[in-house]
């Protein structure tokens, strides 16, 4: 009787952990497949001889906006900032931070051509979400390791963080954007105000 | 001029100017009650920011006069090959020092890799001139200093501190870089031959290579910041903890700030569940 009972316990153990594992690999992978899909993708466009300039960061925009969750990340940014401010300022913020990260990054990405890229791991940091580690290989220069931080929460994975060399790109924002409301006395007026001003600067 | 220059990098004299300025200003503690005001202080970790922003700007100023302008012209008529060799001899001379860090932190690997670098750049690689070690050899090269150290060690950082000529660094950083200053083997044999002048042209031309190196990136990084002094706090800070963990991820603790989880919605979740009842 008390060896079916174990027995009984360690094939339910057994069976529950290998879906456990299953499962594990199953976000593991997905993500790994999307950072690959979205690096492929990327250095196509890059090494495109047929687009110029424009119509190429013209290109990363939509890639970007397509595969990361920028209003999320506009949230994290935002912290605890978020909760005080008013519906107007939370929306006129997700859209002045989407067009600067769009136009910001893009401009960064598109001064890349010739990189290959590398998926050397994956780490699952929570339910959710994974972070894919790549090795970008830039020639004469050193390589660098990025880190893309996946999150699949409902019907397609999305990207929420990228760090480059241990740098987290919602990290520094948050940083620097609690700096700018903390040092005003207009709090998140003032930040609204340096964004707008960023994306004149941008156009 | 070189005497008014000995004077700029007593680490001392600095010291003393800044613990002036310290009891003077100091940024606004949150209030206590706010867990995440207080975590978002503790992870900027700048207790001296008026103090600090104020360097930081002398530094912008110096940078503007002097160093941008000659990692300018460095860059414009030196060809790449030789600033490449310029960037590797100056790294060769810190292999002692890297050595000996390697060595303090248990990094018996590491060491290994850093002796056998010097060791061929400083032959085949005429004197350090050529980075041959990792071309042929494939020995990477790798940086250490006593601040990364005394880190491993467990000594707490400290708060951010902008250091006037110097830029971001911290207690601990700066403690690292004036020992590396009195035990570096080159220092004291220019010290001992009474040449500790080119302990100074060392430094300078340490910096301009770096500089040069990072025109464009400090541009881009300036033009597209909300907060230009906010994002280099990060940035160093960020950059320099990846390198006190040789790349290796940041601990559970270090992070558990980084949530893309937020409250409000788990909230939402919560009651919507219960209305679902």
């Amino acid at each position: 009787m008390f060896h079916r009972m174990l027995r009984a316990v360690a094939t339910l153990l057994f069976v529950t952990g290998l879906m456990g594992a299953g499962l594990a690999h199953a976000g593991a992978d997905q993500a790994r497949e999307f950072v690959r899909n979205l690096g492929d993708e990327a250095i196509a466009l890059l090494s495109n001889d047929k687009l110029d300039a424009s119509e190429r960061i013209a290109g990363l925009e939509t890639l970007l906006k397509r595969d990361f969750d920028l209003p999320r990340i506009g949230r994290f940014v935002l912290a605890r900032y978020w909760r005080q401010a008013s519906e107007e300022q939370q929306e006129e913020f997700s859209r002045l931070f989407e067009s600067y990260v769009l136009s910001v990054y893009a401009a960064r990405l598109g001064e890349y051509s010739g990189e290959t890229f590398e998926i050397t791991g994956a780490t699952e940091l929570n339910e959710k979400e994974t972070s894919v580690n790549t090795v970008i290989k830039r020639g004469q220069r050193p390589p660098l390791r990025v880190d893309w931080r996946v999150r699949e929460d409902g019907s397609k994975p999305l990207i929420v963080d990228v760090a480059v060399e241990g740098v987290s790109m919602a990290l520094t924002h948050r940083s620097e954007f609690g700096s700018v409301i903390q040092n005003s006395p207009q709090g998140v007026d003032a930040l609204l105000d340096r964004l707008r001003k960023q994306s004149v600067k941008v156009d | 001029m070189l005497s008014a220059a000995k004077i700029l990098f007593r680490p001392g004299i600095w010291l003393a100017a800044m613990m002036a300025l310290t009891l003077s200003a100091c940024a606004s503690m949150p209030d206590r009650d706010d867990q995440e005001a207080v975590a978002a202080y503790n992870e900027a970790n700048d207790p001296l920011e008026p103090m600090n922003r104020y360097f930081f700007e002398v530094n912008r100023f110096l940078d503007q006069i002097l160093l941008r302008p000659v990692a300018e012209i460095y860059r414009g008529t030196l060809p790449d090959p030789v600033q490449d060799s310029v960037r590797n001899a100056l790294d060769n001379l810190r292999g002692p020092v890297i050595f000996a860090n390697d060595l303090l932190q248990g990094e018996v690997n590491r060491a290994g890799t850093t002796v056998g670098r010097f060791a061929v750049n400083s032959t085949i690689g005429v004197f350090g001139l050529f980075d041959v070690a990792d071309s042929w050899f494939g020995l990477e090269k790798h940086n250490e200093d006593f601040g990364q150290t005394f880190a491993v060690w467990g000594i707490p950082e400290g708060p951010y501190l902008v250091v006037p000529v110097l830029g971001p660094s911290s207690p601990r950083k700066l403690a690292g870089t004036a020992l590396e200053y009195y035990v570096d083997p080159w220092n004291n044999w220019l010290r001992r031959n009474e040449a500790a002048e080119f302990i100074m042209v060392r430094s300078a031309v340490d910096a301009v290579d770096y500089r040069a190196r990072n025109l464009e990136t400090l541009d881009d990084i300036e033009r597209n910041a909300i907060d230009f002094y906010a994002t280099l706090r990060s940035l160093y800070r960020q950059r320099r903890g990846d390198e006190i963990r040789n790349g290796a991820p940041a601990p559970l603790d270090e992070t558990a700030t980084i949530s893309f989880e937020f409250q409000e919605d788990l909230d939402a979740e919560t009651i919507s569940e219960a209305a679902a009842e």
